[in-house]
């Protein structure tokens, strides 16, 4: 037996997350801490954006995660079609609500930071575009969860919905490269090393850090819940089964 | 250290707080949840039901 397979055993998951949880969410508390101490009380304002350069130490990872959340989705979709893991699709549906918040927060930050920089609240150029086409997918593999009463069938048919999705990932990263776009372009993760001065860039680091282990922190409680919501099904199911 | 007096301040306050509104919300919401399911899932123990909805004992 792989060791994949070894863990994705609904009970050994449900063991071994809650030996971790307790480790995750004193990781994620630490990395927050410090984080937010380095970003908004030791890291610079920027000469040309003065202090609304902070926004970045949440804006940005919120933005990362949003892309993060949405690859484990599709990965797990993946899985979940072609092993027919049952625990593959539970944990592509339980990171969807995560990522949504996340994108939602790339969003609504990135309004508030283009209001004064770029004195709008919002334009329909290629990387905002993308990321709210992001939202939209994740709003729509929801749905399909929620729109389908078997779960095997919504499984199936959300697990399409995220791979076939998944291509619009990698447009959000590029499209700045791609097309014009008021966004600026990639500053960390970019051939020949981030432009960012390091009294920023850590902080920045350790956000991204941060909004990652909260992420992993909220997912294993969001997994754990949906095992025990199938068991409560197929235990209803088999109740209303013998009373008839 | 932040300037609370710098131009566009509450753009940058503003950021900060739907941060904290959004990632609370979503936490309080997973554990909620989870309570939730928990109690039902003991609930279920205490109504002597086993995990394919027979009650205990009631094999045959």
């Amino acid at each position: 037996m792989s060791s994949i397979e070894r863990f994705a055993n609904p009970t050994r998951f449900l063991r071994l997350q809650a030996a971790v949880q307790p480790w995750l969410w004193a990781i994620t508390f630490v990395l927050f801490a410090s984080g937010l101490y380095l970003g908004l009380a030791q890291s610079p304002a920027d000469y040309q954006q003065g202090e609304t350069v902070r926004i970045m130490y949440v804006h940005v990872p919120a933005a990362w995660s949003a892309l993060m959340v949405y690859s484990v989705m599709a990965l797990a979709s993946i899985i979940g079609m072609i092993f027919r893991h049952p625990l593959a699709d539970l944990a592509a549906k339980a990171a969807a609500p995560i990522g949504t918040a996340f994108c939602f927060l790339a969003l609504a930050t990135g309004s508030l930071w283009g209001k004064p920089m770029w004195g709008t609240w919002w334009v329909w150029d290629a990387r905002l575009t993308s990321m709210f086409v992001l939202f939209l997918l994740y709003l729509g593999y929801m749905a399909v969860w929620q729109a389908i009463d078997d779960p095997r069938r919504a499984a199936r048919i959300a697990a399409i919905v995220a791979t076939v999705g998944f291509i619009n990932v990698p447009i959000v990263k590029f499209s700045v490269d791609w097309w014009y776009s008021l966004h600026q372009p990639a500053s960390v993760f970019r051939a020949g090393g981030p432009t960012i001065d390091p009294a920023m860039l850590t902080p920045l680091l350790l956000m991204g850090l941060a909004y990652s282990f909260l992420f992993l922190a909220l997912h294993l409680v969001a997994i754990r819940s949906e095992i025990g919501a199938r068991r409560i099904r197929q235990n209803e199911l088999a109740r209303t089964d013998a009373l008839k | 250290m932040i300037d609370f007096s710098a131009p566009h301040i509450g753009f940058v306050i503003a950021c900060y707080a739907i941060t904290l509104v959004v990632l609370a919300g979503l936490a309080l919401w997973i554990f909620a949840r989870s309570r939730a399911i928990t109690n039902r899932l003991e609930q279920l123990q205490r109504d002597g039901t086993g995990r394919r909805g027979k009650p205990e004992g009631a094999n045959s």
